[in-house]
């Protein structure tokens, strides 16, 4: 199984993500990335992340992305 | 079409339908851009079964945004909804090329015509400190557009573009962008200087545009605009030298242009742009 880190670095293969605390303000992430990157996750996890949840918070950094993953019961 | 109220009713109106698993959509939200369509008026939602549309009035014809949940009830949806709006309606679908295909040929299926179709263009750079180039020096006739500049670059950005196509910002929207630094113009003249369409002391009108936003460490190229008038001053290489002079920091630049123009395509090429693979197919229906 990939790790968040890694999906992030195939849709934006450019960017560090590693040095980053928010993904949107920084501009790593535009809106059609996040709806990418939702639907990724969705794919590589078996989940459906609920329309509510997408929301730029919820993608913000790695640690809310592992947040948003164990609110879908996955440990990544 | 009911008008919708709040950004969060539109994600709570998305819910049903990605509950049903991974979407088909076009519908790439973002909140801000959302509220201010919502504060003047211009945001409509339509359900017809589990798909939602999201449409945005644009002068005289809708934008249609869409979240179903399969291909199948999409076109079902697509049928129910051109048989109640009957005003022209535009979609946008986006995506790589196949993907585009196969959704456009739903649309072609409940009446929507191909308008045109964009590429995405991206130019990346290194980090600046990577970079070993002296900067060029300042052009004092490439400056910022004013406020007062909203009305005038509104004007020229409507007679020289597809509005079905190329997402046109009104005089309030370029005024505002205009007082956030976002617009490069040159204009006809010398400030001060009379001119035939601008008395002396008045502000000379604008030969060229550049419209960018940035974010972070990326900027997307709204539009970048030579009045024909003046294409013998290079004004459009001006403008653009200095939008990436003054873009250090950003690493991916971005933009969006329409596919048969050539001209446009070499010159963004010439300054490092590359076609990404991301198509945009722009669908239109008119009111029988």
């Amino acid at each position: 199984m990939k790790t968040v880190l890694e999906v992030l670095k195939e849709i934006r293969p450019e960017f560090d993500f590693t040095t980053s605390e928010d993904f949107i303000a920084d501009g790593m992430l535009d809106s059609f990335d996040v709806v990418t990157l939702i639907s990724e996750l969705d794919r590589r996890y078996g989940i459906s992340i609920a329309g509510t949840d997408i929301l730029p918070e919820n993608v913000r950094n790695l640690a809310a992305i592992q947040q948003l993953l164990l609110k879908y019961g996955i440990a990544p | 079409m009911n008008q919708l109220s709040s950004v969060a009713a539109i994600y709570e109106q998305m819910d049903q339908t990605r509950r049903a698993g991974p979407p088909v959509t076009n519908f790439y939200p973002v909140p801000d851009k959302l509220q201010r369509s919502i504060a003047r008026g211009e945001l409509f939602s339509m359900k017809a079964g589990n798909v939602l549309f999201v449409l945005r009035r644009d002068r005289d014809f809708l934008h249609l945004s869409f979240v179903a949940a399969t291909a199948a009830e999409l076109l079902a949806a697509l049928r129910e909804l051109v048989a109640s709006v009957a005003e022209t309606v535009t979609v946008d679908v986006l995506g790589p090329r196949e993907r585009v295909a196969e959704i456009a040929e739903l649309f072609a299926q409940a009446g929507f015509r191909g308008h045109c179709t964009l590429h995405r263009m991206t130019r990346t750079t290194p980090p600046a400190a990577n970079l070993v180039e002296p900067p060029a020096p300042p052009d004092p006739e490439v400056v910022f557009a004013g406020r007062d500049d909203g009305a005038a670059m509104a004007g020229m950005l409507g007679t020289a573009l597809d509005r079905y196509a190329e997402q046109i910002p009104d005089a309030d929207e370029m005024a505002r962008a205009a007082s956030e630094r976002k617009v490069l113009v040159v204009r006809s003249g010398p400030a001060g200087a009379a001119t035939e369409a601008a008395p002396r002391g008045a502000v000379s009108p604008i030969a060229g545009l550049l419209f960018f936003e940035v974010t972070g460490q990326s900027s997307l190229l709204r539009h970048w605009l030579v009045d024909p008038a003046h294409r013998d001053r290079r004004i459009g290489a001006r403008l653009m030298r200095r939008y990436f002079a003054d873009c250090k920091d950003v690493r991916r630049f971005l933009l969006w242009v329409i596919s048969d123009n050539h001209n446009a395509i070499d010159r963004y090429r010439h300054y490092g742009y590359h076609e990404d693979g991301l198509i945009d197919q722009v669908l239109i229906r008119r009111p029988s």
